[in-house]
């Protein structure tokens, strides 16, 4: 339950339209110092998410393994 | 003033665009421990798009964008600070206002950089180089961006002005010499950095100016020299490109269909070698591969300064016995020399741009470590005796010369050192042919020109027999090099030349050297016995070493008298006329009175 929460999270991290927003911030857009500092802002946006999004799959995968390792360890006491 | 500069339509279309983010992100939620991470970085960026760029933007768009009228009116156009701004409206239409959240002059933004290239290109260069806040902040500029590759690249990718640009303002810094300009030079060049090869500022012998510098089509040499200064590349590389670029220069003055050069169309003034040579002096391996490259046309130096006393010092830090070898320091003595044969600056169309050299003390100081190569016994140069003594006596012509020989023991103590083996007879012939050179010149001279002064020359004899005196057989003999020593011998000189001279010219000046040379051997052989008898090498009651007779006949001469009262003395030294002191007296004196061809002329007029 818990890893499905964790990668259900990160596929939202990975989707947003915010990941898209620095296409719309370019010198196309506007030009100047704080323009500049928008564009860099928003072009670190997918660097961001796309890093806690990565965190979150592993995570999951950790939460996968230990919940397949207790269910195996479950079934083996059951079979005594 | 911070401007910002926008398409309306689109940055409404990013408003839009950022609010529908804000929703997305404010719906992303997850209660799990281990998310905590992940959604603090949703809220933070959520934050930061609700509280900055989302009201910044509505801000601008909720403004009336100013109008051109306004900005016109308030002096933001036509200059460079608002460069890009001036771009995207004249270029593309957009509105314009002011920055509100950035007023930092220290950021460029690669846009800007572009649109400063492109500006340049087409800015009022007249008005700009008598701009003192904008080159200040046009050099501001320039060194942020040249300290970045990629903004130094998206600057020059839109400059195309290097010529125009550079023309205006090394005209202006030719006419003014305003240091602002010559920051702007650096500013540009640290952008034309960003190009070069990795090691091409310390090219050294191999660097060109082709490579290092930005492609003009007739570049003046002048512009060069600026840029060459801007670019800081090591003293080596700087002593190549200032060779190439002055070869260059010397070939445009002396072409009369070529354009003037701008640093001779000001009138009086720095030059382009005024700009390079101070580069040099710093880095005596620098002034060494200089002098070498421009001993080969001398030219290149004397007659492209405004001042040439640049050119006489990098000369002389680069023929420092400390600082070249013999052979090198001889291509070049000899090859200046010979420059200054006849007086560069009286010849006829001569023109330096700049005051005339004094350079008869230069030539003094230049030839000073070098005397004893100038000797007929001394192979170290590759020349003729007579080639050599020609050289010398160029050097020697200036009165200005002989004084700052005669002052200048420690320049000539210093090439002694580097050529003299101590107390070896070669030592004693070399200066004793030193010697009878400076005098056979004076004699010379005398006969050229009677009104020539030689008292310089018995000067500079006086001093060279007291810097030689450490040198010659018999060990360092202190007391000849002291002032008093040389004063008093100075002095029965000036009793010999009191006297009235009823013979010719010449045959009086040979008898004078003939005198000089015989009272510095007399006096070395007299300090010599002494030395002997401190030493315990010979009782104090022996009989002292004979005198010079400084007023004989007409037919006497006082070198063969003199020896021959010398050769009766040495014979009764302990150990006889083959004895070790006997050997060695005999040698010192040797130094001094030795075959040469004014001694020979007065042994005939001695009969």
């Amino acid at each position: 339950m818990r890893a499905s929460n964790l990668r259900s999270l990160a596929q939202r991290l990975n989707a947003p339209r915010v990941l898209d927003c620095y296409r719309s911030a370019g010198s196309d857009t506007w030009v100047g110092p704080s323009p500049q500092s928008c564009d860099e802002a928003l072009r670190r946006i997918p660097i961001t998410l796309g890093a806690q999004a990565d965190g979150l799959i592993i995570e999951a995968r950790r939460l996968e393994r230990l919940a397949n390792e207790l269910e195996a360890r479950a079934r083996l006491i059951g079979q005594h | 003033m911070g401007l910002l500069a926008y398409d309306p339509e689109r940055v409404a279309y990013l408003k839009h665009h950022l609010v529908a983010a804000v929703e997305e992100l404010r719906a992303i939620r997850c209660g799990d421990p281990t998310a905590v991470d992940a959604m603090r970085s949703v809220a933070s960026i959520r934050n930061e798009i609700e509280l900055v760029w989302l009201p910044l933007i509505a801000q601008i768009l909720d403004n009336t964008a100013l109008t051109r009228a306004w900005w016109y009116f308030a002096g933001l156009t036509d200059n460079l600070q608002n460069a890009l701004i001036n771009v995207m409206a004249d270029g593309y239409g957009w509105a314009v206002q002011r920055d509100p959240l950035n007023d930092d002059p220290t950021v460029v933004t690669a846009a800007e950089a572009r649109a400063l290239g492109a500006m340049l290109n087409s800015a009022d260069l007249l008005n700009l180089a008598r701009d003192h806040e904008q080159l200040r902040w046009l050099t501001q500029q320039l060194q942020i961006i040249g300290r970045n590759r990629a903004l130094s690249a998206e600057f020059l990718a839109n400059f195309d002005s290097w010529k125009t640009v550079t023309d205006v303002l090394g005209l202006e810094y030719a006419r003014a010499g305003r240091p602002e300009i010559a920051t702007v030079f650096d500013g540009l060049m640290q952008v034309w950095t960003t190009t070069l090869a990795p090691g091409a500022l310390t090219a050294g012998k191999s660097a060109t100016l082709d490579v290092l510098l930005p492609p003009i089509d007739d570049v003046d040499p002048y512009v060069q020299a600026l840029m060459v200064r801007s670019l800081r590349p090591d003293a080596m590389t700087v002593a190549t490109l200032a060779h190439e670029l002055l070869t260059n220069w010397l070939a445009l003055k002396n072409d009369s269909t070529a354009p003037t050069t701008i640093d001779r169309q000001v009138g009086p003034g720095p030059n382009a070698a005024d700009v390079l040579l101070p580069l040099l002096l710093d880095n005596p391996a620098a002034c060494v591969w200089f002098t070498e490259l421009a001993a080969r046309r001398p030219a290149i130096l004397f007659e492209t300064l405004n001042d040439p006393d640049l050119a006489y010092q990098v000369i002389l830090v680069g023929t420092d016995p400390t600082n070249t070898t013999s052979d090198a320091a001889g291509r070049a003595v000899l090859a200046i020399l010979d420059y200054f044969r006849t007086d560069p600056y009286q010849r006829s169309g001569f023109d330096n741009d700049g005051h005339p050299g004094e350079y008869g003390a230069f030539l003094g100081n230049l030839a000073a470590p070098w005397l004893t190569q100038f000797t007929m016994s001394n192979d170290d140069w590759d020349a003729s005796a007579g080639a050599k003594a020609a050289a010398l006596r160029v050097a020697l012509h200036d009165e200005q010369a002989l004084q700052q020989l005669a002052a200048d023991a420690e320049r000539i103590h210093l090439g002694f050192l580097d050529s003299l083996s101590k107390h070896d007879m070669t030592a004693a012939n070399q200066v004793g042919e030193l010697l009878n050179l400076v005098l056979q010149l004076s004699v010379n001279e005398r006969v050229d020109d009677e009104i020539a002064s030689t008292d310089e020359r018995f000067n500079l004899m006086w001093t060279v027999v007291g810097v030689a005196s450490s040198f010659l057989p018999g060990g360092p003999l202190v007391g000849i090099a002291t002032g008093f020593a040389l004063t008093a011998l100075g002095n029965q000189l000036n009793a010999y030349l009191g006297q009235p001279d009823p013979t010719g010219v010449r045959r009086s000046a040979e008898r004078t050297m003939d005198v000089a040379l015989t009272l510095a051997g007399a006096d070395a052989i007299s300090r010599l016995f002494q030395q002997w008898i401190a030493d315990g090498r010979i009782d104090a009651s022996h009989p002292l070493p004979p005198i010079v007779n400084v007023g004989a006949s007409a037919s006497w001469c006082p070198s063969a008298e003199y020896h021959d009262t010398f050769t009766q003395w040495r014979s009764g030294l302990p150990g006889g006329a083959n004895g070790e002191l006997s050997r060695q007296a005999s040698d010192l004196l040797a130094a001094f009175v030795g075959s040469s061809e004014a001694q020979s002329n007065c042994a005939e007029i001695a009969g």
